[in-house]
């Protein structure tokens, strides 16, 4: 099962503690707001991306699992 | 554990109430001081934001597991009639229930803020964040929850460490406030005013309350607890027979006896001493005193002072005792034993008493 | 039976159908009859007719209407006219010429879909659409023309993206006319909690007449990929520019032809409107009204506007004013389309003031190429394809402005930008 990673572009406020947690799969814009990579995620980074996740202080890093 | 400790008296288990109180409210003033720092954004070269957040949030728990202790301790102590449910409803209990009541309250909102925290995806972020501002509430409550009930309030250590605590909160406050000042100012001005004022009101209160003379009774300590070292102070101060046991243990391996002297002092409220010397025997005989440990009190607290051995001169000792509510003692004991059969007899003395 | 056409029934006064001239003009509507049945057999004849959105997106209209009937519960059907592209007035004109086709097709649509409600929104500043279409409702409830399916008429704000689907969901249920993070989509959860049709008013016009005359009818217009008719807006330097029904598939020199011819030999095209793309007229002349040929020259039907931008005035100015407009109208939720397009405004301002930015031009290509699909809605991207392609398009003028600090033309002003006008000076 994998997973891919989206952001809630109206929920988020540009904290960065996805970009922190997870820079393999997100970096952040000029502004501070996160540009993810919408591949799905592999295995031995979906610790990373759980991470991720939990860390928004918005809720706006979402895991979408297929 | 804590029936041996019960046992052994109650000095452990208040040691340890105080010390993880104490501890609890420097962890949670961190706390407060790194949500702080999370909600204004703060930032350093080398120290990201996921760290502030995941100390906030670990060391939210480590408080939680130092108040699990403070409670358990606090309920496990004989000498105060505090029940486990005080520790969740607030102003219920019958020791200091306002005070005690704080320390309930403080802890409910502290469970929800870890609930909701723990469950915020389930919980939503509105609901989430509206319910976090509580957080602004529970820290002072759990503040003056301490120095209301708190043994240690009097000490010059405890009003530095208050001092900074509330210094601390108080400046992050401000610097919080006046992040981003120019949106919603009426209502930033009106909280850092608030905030200053609470400040001042907690800073006057603890000088003219716990700091003050008598805040024990003033607190609500029940009067049973308090009549004992009045009613000690003044029943004392004519010489009282004592009898009892006395045994002598060792030397161990550093060299040392213990002696261990447990006396009754009759009278209309029969009052037990007990003694704990540890030292090197003196050729002569005598002892050169390395440990002392004295309880003194009646037979349904027997530990209600505590304290230990100040002069030691022959058969005489000056014991200085303080009771949970700050009271001191000092008694004047005479002590004559009877190696041969394990018994002592002597004499007991108030020679000061100064109530809290 | 031989059917009409959409704007075959408009009056030459201009003035609204009322109800007896257009149920005799169009025919009668079909009878609206009850039950789940009824729903599906107008939604089969949608589907053969191959009847795709014409308000911008283009998808296709029966897989909406079955998306949203396939919940079995209670369902709301919207009519957009809320049309917050300044440079098209087609759904204006439609629904202040025709209002009863669109209500026709609303009610049907409704019908097939099993609401009771249907809800025609119509911008705030479209005061005279908004009266007909309100008298219009009026007429029908006298003569109990749609039967159990309530019609009303509700305003929106005028701003660019209240008309967009999610947008015009939230205001609906009493929030901001601004786009909501999806999923869930309006056919999910719309109007208060149901599953909603959202639908343009130019497509339920369609409808209205596919009901009436069959598929095949629908399907002798236009082609086998993309079959029908479509209103478009022309504007700019047509010798008559207004509004206007083609068979998809025309050519474009015929089309210019229709309206009159140009007014002279054209600078720049400007498809699709301000979420379109700019063409060169060597690159639009040879194709077709088609959104397949739109889409081998980068562009788009979009908003269904065609725009041309004579010789002698300045495009580059012109396409900034619109960029700054655009900035402007976002709707303020998301950073990267905020901070983004508002940066890529202030830049391409400045390079028509001249000034050399080192690393500009690589900035801007950045910020343009990071603003796609990171907004909650298709805002940004739009945006973006608007001022990529102005500045292929008019590239020379940008290095002229660049090397000597010149425009090549006037600055006519021609492309509206009205929220701004009326926030500046009040003066247009």
């Amino acid at each position: 099962m994998s997973q891919s990673l989206k952001v809630n572009p109206i929920a988020c406020e540009a904290h960065g503690l996805c970009a922190e947690l997870f820079p393999e799969w997100i970096r952040l814009d000029d502004w501070g707001y996160p540009i993810v990579n919408p591949a799905p995620v592999p295995s031995r980074l979906d610790e990373h991306a759980r991470r991720a996740v939990a860390a928004c202080p918005t809720l706006a890093l979402l895991a979408s699992k297929w | 554990m804590i029936a041996f400790l019960a046992a052994a008296g109650p000095s452990p288990l208040w040691f340890l109430t105080r010390g993880t109180g104490v501890v609890s409210l420097l962890l949670l003033t961190s706390v407060v001081l790194l949500g702080i720092a999370s909600s204004t954004r703060w930032q350093y070269a080398r120290w990201p934001r996921f760290l502030t957040a995941g100390l906030h949030r670990n060391v939210t728990l480590l408080v939680l597991t130092f108040l699990t202790v403070h409670i358990a301790t606090t309920v496990a102590d004989p000498f105060a009639p505090i029940r486990l449910q005080d520790a969740v409803l607030p102003f219920a209990s019958s020791y200091r229930p306002i005070w005690l009541g704080l320390g309930a309250l403080a802890f409910d909102l502290l469970l929800a803020l870890v609930a909701t925290s723990l469950l915020r995806a389930r919980v939503g972020l509105r609901a989430w964040r509206l319910l976090h501002w509580l957080a602004y509430a529970a820290w002072p409550v759990a503040l003056v929850h301490g120095l209301g009930t708190g043994s240690d309030a009097k000490f010059g250590w405890m009003i530095f460490l208050t001092a900074v605590c509330i210094a601390s909160v108080t400046l992050a406050g401000f610097w919080r406030l006046g992040q981003n000042w120019r949106s919603r100012t009426p209502l930033r001005a009106a909280a850092a005013l608030g905030a200053a004022a609470l400040s001042l009101v907690i800073g006057t209160w603890y000088a003219t309350g716990p700091l003050g003379r008598g805040w024990a009774a003033r607190a609500g300590t029940p009067r049973s607890l308090l009549t004992s070292s009045a009613a000690l102070a003044s029943a004392r101060t004519t010489p009282v027979g004592l009898g009892g046991t006395y045994r002598e243990t060792g030397p161990d391996g550093a060299g040392e006896v213990t002696h261990t002297i447990d006396a009754l002092a009759p009278g209309g409220t029969p009052e037990r001493l007990r003694l704990t010397l540890r030292g090197r025997r003196l050729p002569g005989g005598g002892v050169v005193l390395t440990q002392s440990r004295v309880t003194f009190g009646p037979e349904t607290a027997p530990g209600a002072f505590a304290g230990s051995i100040v002069a030691l001169d022959g058969p005489r000792l000056l014991v200085s005792l303080r009771n949970r509510a700050g009271s001191r003692l000092e008694l004047l004991v005479t002590l004559h034993i009877d190696r041969t059969a394990g018994t002592v007899s002597g004499r007991l003395r108030t020679i000061a008493a100064q109530p809290s | 039976m031989t059917g009409l056409s959409l704007l075959e029934g408009v009056r030459p006064d201009g003035a609204p159908l009322p109800l007896e001239e257009h149920l005799s003009l169009y025919g009668p509507a079909p009878p609206i009859r009850r039950g789940r049945g009824a729903g599906l057999e107008l939604i089969e004849l949608v589907e053969e007719s191959g009847l795709r959105g014409r308000g911008g997106a283009g998808f296709p209209t029966s897989v909406k209407l079955r998306a949203v009937v396939q919940s079995g519960r209670r369902t709301v059907a919207v009519a957009n006219g809320a049309e917050g592209e300044p440079l098209s007035r087609k759904d204006k004109a439609l629904l202040r010429a025709l209002p009863h086709l669109v209500l026709d097709g609303a009610a049907l649509a409704a019908r097939a879909v099993g609401a009771e409600e249907a809800i025609v929104a119509v911008g705030a500043g479209a005061v005279r659409e908004r009266a007909v279409v309100a008298a219009a409702i009026a007429e029908r409830r006298r003569s109990r023309l749609d039967g159990a399916v309530l019609l009303r008429e509700i305003s929106v704000p005028d701003a660019f993206v209240a008309g967009e689907e999610t947008a015009l969901v939230q205001w609906l249920n009493g929030g901001a006319a601004k786009p909501t993070f999806t999923p869930p989509r309006p056919f999910e959860r719309g109007v208060g909690g149901r599953p909603t049709l959202v639908q343009n008013v130019e497509t339920l016009a369609h409808l209205a007449l596919i009901a009436r005359y069959g598929p095949d009818w629908f399907r002798s217009f236009g082609t086998q990929e993309e079959p029908g008719s479509v209103l478009v807006t022309l504007a700019g330097a047509f010798r008559r520019p207004g509004v206007y029904e083609f068979d998809l598939g025309t050519g474009f020199r015929d089309l210019i032809s229709v309206a009159g011819g140009l007014t002279g030999a054209p600078q720049a095209f400007l498809v699709g409107g301000y979420y379109g793309s700019w063409l060169a007229p060597d690159d639009l002349l040879g194709l077709s009204l088609l959104e397949a040929d739109l889409t081998t020259a980068d562009s788009s039907l979009g908003a269904r506007t065609i725009f041309a931008l004579p010789a002698g005035v300045c495009g580059f100015v012109e396409a900034a004013i619109v960029t700054r407009y655009l900035a402007a109208q976002s709707a303020g939720q998301c950073g990267p389309c905020v901070h983004g397009l508002a940066a890529i405004a202030r830049t391409v301002a400045s390079l028509t003031r001249g000034e050399r930015n080192p690393g500009g031009r690589e900035r801007l290509s950045r910020w343009l190429e990071e603003v796609n699909g990171r907004g909650a809605c298709r805002y940004p991207d739009g945006a973006a394809r608007f001022v990529e392609s102005a500045l292929r398009v008019f590239s020379e003028e940008i290095d002229l402005h660049l090397r000597h600090r010149r425009c090549s033309g006037s600055r006519a002003r021609l492309l509206p930008a009205p929220a701004m006008a009326a926030q500046a000076s009040g003066r247009r």
